[in-house]
């Protein structure tokens, strides 16, 4: 039993993906729906613990191979296990679990959930055989399975038109994200004839001894970022991302915000680190711009949208570019910080779907301006999701904050303090949207009407058990990473200690938080300047934090659809000043999303070959 | 250099560019899941043609010990096998992908009366 404990998770969470329609069937006969949704959430459950005494295996022996049928390892498939694919599982899982429980209250309502379970147990099988694969065509397929049942998730709810098209975009642009990691492993198979990772990453590492790589290897290697990048939501690959969150109900949203991008932000990392270990540095300024672009987008396009869901969106995407971030810089901090990080986002990103879906279940929409009230109904999920913003936002002492804060070290250490004041300027336009979110909850105008009922425990606990973790971990950050030290030995091979706090000698700090107050100050400022020229009716009392029909000039043409409060003018500033490029990137339907992607690839490939060199 | 052998593969990046091709520029929803069945298939034909080799041999032993060269020379007088069996994992893929793809064209035409990307955008 202990020897099979490798392959466990996947194969319970397989069976009883495929056992669930049974299920399903029978339990409809005796009238006891809920029995089904219970009997997917315990297989998560079972399939939690069984990754949970794979720690204590992983804890004294480092690391796992499992072989598939017993073929030895470069024939044969294999699951291999250690530190850092463990922690990718456990919180995937983690995430699920709570998630999935939170579905059983609330998608109640709906119909066809036998489909529902299934597809979702599907998409979590997905996750951990990504997560936990040693083949690299495995690999692929799992990526296919994930994908596929998080298309068919995202449509779940026909009945709303963005459903449907979310999906459909998702499903086009996704295609060509694993097409793209299906090219790169078939010109890495043809380059050296293996897919087993070892395997291929000491024969890729034995052609870059060799001496001049073959053009083959950029090719593979900027399809491989460009597949895993659409996957994660880098920009500029992201334009699926708002559009299907827009469209997936809230548990759905939540498990492919923090498990789904989580995974394919691991495979990427596993890829570049194991295979292409010695062109990293090579990648990195390409991981940084990539970083770079995705926080700031993210962070800007935050700012306009007046959809909660499309915030949360967006909120994802920029904090997929910290991770990034902590990766590209690729020293011992800013690697602790991004593997931090990534534990946070996917904690915090899940405490912020599953609080904003108790509000828009019953609200029946997330459009900013219909939900005027909503957060004085609803006091207590309100305050879980504004802790979960806060946190995001990377405001101390939540988890957040504890590793933004050595991203923002591992940049002034690196010697570039411009990605510090980035990372800070999007923590910042973080805040601001949220702040756009909770005027509208609170301060906004009406009243919730209609049949308003009392959450359920189902749907309190797992928020309120996210809500506990992301205290706990901006509490007592250091003791989380003494754990995830054993998970960064995987990447790299020598691991300081590093610190949380006490790192920065005071100078440093005093620069930082004066440029922070400069910077903010500098954003205010330069953004009543441009609104004052032109006075709209939203800076009137009278208007303030109301909605008003008035459109005139040219911040108030778009007023009819958004709120007004207290700093609307900043939004109006940055949609005035980048305005072309955010219209550019907020993209339409499918051919500027593609389009994109398309450049995307094109311009790796020649980045690639220019830096790695190849005939 | 341009050689017959090397024609496969033009072949399967002209398959690949044409299914870019259509999804960039098509915007029948059904004709999208055509452009994306194209584009998968010349990676298909990709994946088949780096493990061709000419003039190979099935990837079978013969019974007995009477081919004894071949089995020496297995590595060299073999088709790779693997390919294909990628392949047909991949296709089995494609064709998953097409039936969602399928599907949500039709749940799209059910529920919004839409067959296109700019009716569905407009919804």
């Amino acid at each position: 039993m202990r020897e099979q404990l490798p392959i466990l998770p996947i194969v319970i969470l397989f069976a009883a993906a495929f056992l669930t329609p049974l299920v399903g069937m029978v339990v409809e006969r005796w009238r006891l729906p809920r029995l089904r949704d219970w009997f997917a959430v315990a297989s998560l459950g079972i399939s939690g613990a069984a990754c949970l005494g794979l720690t204590q295996i992983i804890w004294t022996r480092g690391e796992v191979e499992y072989r598939l049928g017993s073929w030895p390892a470069p024939w044969g498939i294999t699951l291999n296990i250690d530190g850092f694919n463990l922690i990718v599982a456990l919180l995937a899982i983690g995430v699920s679990l709570l998630v999935g429980i939170y579905a059983i209250a609330d998608m109640r309502q709906n119909s066809g959930l036998t489909r529902f379970y299934t597809l979702y147990l599907l998409l979590t099988v997905g996750i951990m055989g990504l997560t936990f694969t040693g083949d690299i065509f495995n690999l692929y397929v799992f990526l296919e399975i994930m994908s596929v049942a998080a298309y068919g998730l995202v449509a779940f709810e026909e009945e709303r038109a963005e459903a449907i098209a979310g999906a459909y975009k998702y499903l086009v642009l996704g295609s060509v994200g694993t097409g793209a990691v299906l090219l790169g492993i078939a010109v890495l198979y043809g380059l050296v004839g293996t897919l087993n990772m070892r395997d291929l990453a000491l024969k890729v590492q034995a052609l870059g001894i060799q001496g001049q790589p073959p053009l083959a290897l950029s090719v593979a290697m900027a399809a491989l970022i460009a597949g895993l990048g659409l996957k994660a939501g880098v920009v500029p690959l992201h334009s699926w991302k708002p559009d299907a969150y827009a469209g997936a109900s809230m548990p759905v949203g939540a498990v492919l915000a923090a498990a789904s991008t989580t995974a394919s932000l691991y495979a990427l990392v596993r890829l570049l680190v194991v295979i292409y270990i010695p062109w990293l540095n090579i990648v990195r300024p390409i991981l940084l711009a990539l970083a770079v672009l995705t926080m700031l987008v993210g962070g800007f396009l935050i700012l306009q949208q007046n959809d909660l869901r499309r915030v949360l969106a967006y909120s994802s995407i920029s904090q997929v570019g910290y991770i990034l971030l902590g990766l590209g810089l690729w020293t011992p901090i800013g690697s602790s910080g991004a593997l931090l990080h990534l534990m946070n986002f996917a904690i915090m990103e899940t405490l912020l779907f599953l609080a904003a879906g108790v509000i828009i279940r019953q609200a029946g929409t997330s459009e900013l301006r219909y939900l005027g009230g909503w957060g004085r109904r609803f006091p207590t999920i309100t305050m879980l999701f504004g802790l979960g913003a806060l946190a995001s936002a990377g405001v101390p002492p939540l988890n957040g904050f504890a590793s933004k804060w050595l991203l923002y070290q591992a940049g002034i250490e690196a010697g570039q303090p411009v990605l510090t004041v980035m990372a800070v300027l999007v923590s910042a336009l973080t805040l601001i949207a949220y702040g756009k979110v909770f005027s509208g909850l609170f301060l906004g105008p009406g009243e919730p009407e209609g049949r308003i009922f009392k959450p359920s425990l189902l749907t309190m606990l797992p928020t309120w058990v996210l809500a506990i973790l992301c205290i706990l971990l901006g509490l007592w950050p250091a003791q989380a990473l003494t754990y995830l030290r054993s998970a960064l030995a995987v990447l790299v091979d020598a691991v300081p200690a590093v610190q949380v706090w006490g790192y920065w000698d005071p100078v440093v700090t005093g620069m930082l938080l004066l440029g922070i107050a400069v910077l903010a100050s500098l954003v205010v400022a330069v953004s009543r300047s441009l609104t004052r020229s032109q006075p709209c009716p939203g800076k009137s009392a009278l208007y303030l934090n109301g909605v008003s029909t008035v459109g005139d000039g040219w911040g108030c043409s778009y007023a009819d659809r958004e709120l007004y409060m207290a700093g609307q003018h900043l939004y109006w500033a940055v949609r005035r000043i980048f305005g072309p490029v955010l219209g550019a990137l907020d993209l339409s339907f499918l051919k500027g999303g593609l389009g994109w992607v398309i450049l995307t690839v094109g311009v790796l490939i020649f980045l690639l070959v220019q830096t790695i060199g190849g005939i | 250099m341009l050689m017959w052998q090397n024609l496969p593969y033009g072949v399967a990046i002209l398959t690949f560019m044409l299914g870019i091709y259509c999804l960039l520029f098509k915007r029948n929803l059904i004709k999208i899941a055509i452009g994306l069945k194209i584009m998968s298939d010349g990676l298909h034909l990709l994946l088949l043609c780096l493990g061709y080799r000419a003039g190979g041999r099935a990837p079978i032993l013969p019974e007995g010990g009477g081919a004894k060269e071949i089995v020496t020379n297995l590595a060299t007088s073999f088709v790779d096998p693997l390919p294909q069996a990628l392949v047909l994992t991949a296709i089995v893929i494609g064709v998953c992908v097409s039936a969602v793809a399928l599907s949500l064209a039709v749940k799209a035409y059910q529920r919004l009366g839409v067959t296109d990307t700019v009716g569905l955008r407009g919804k």
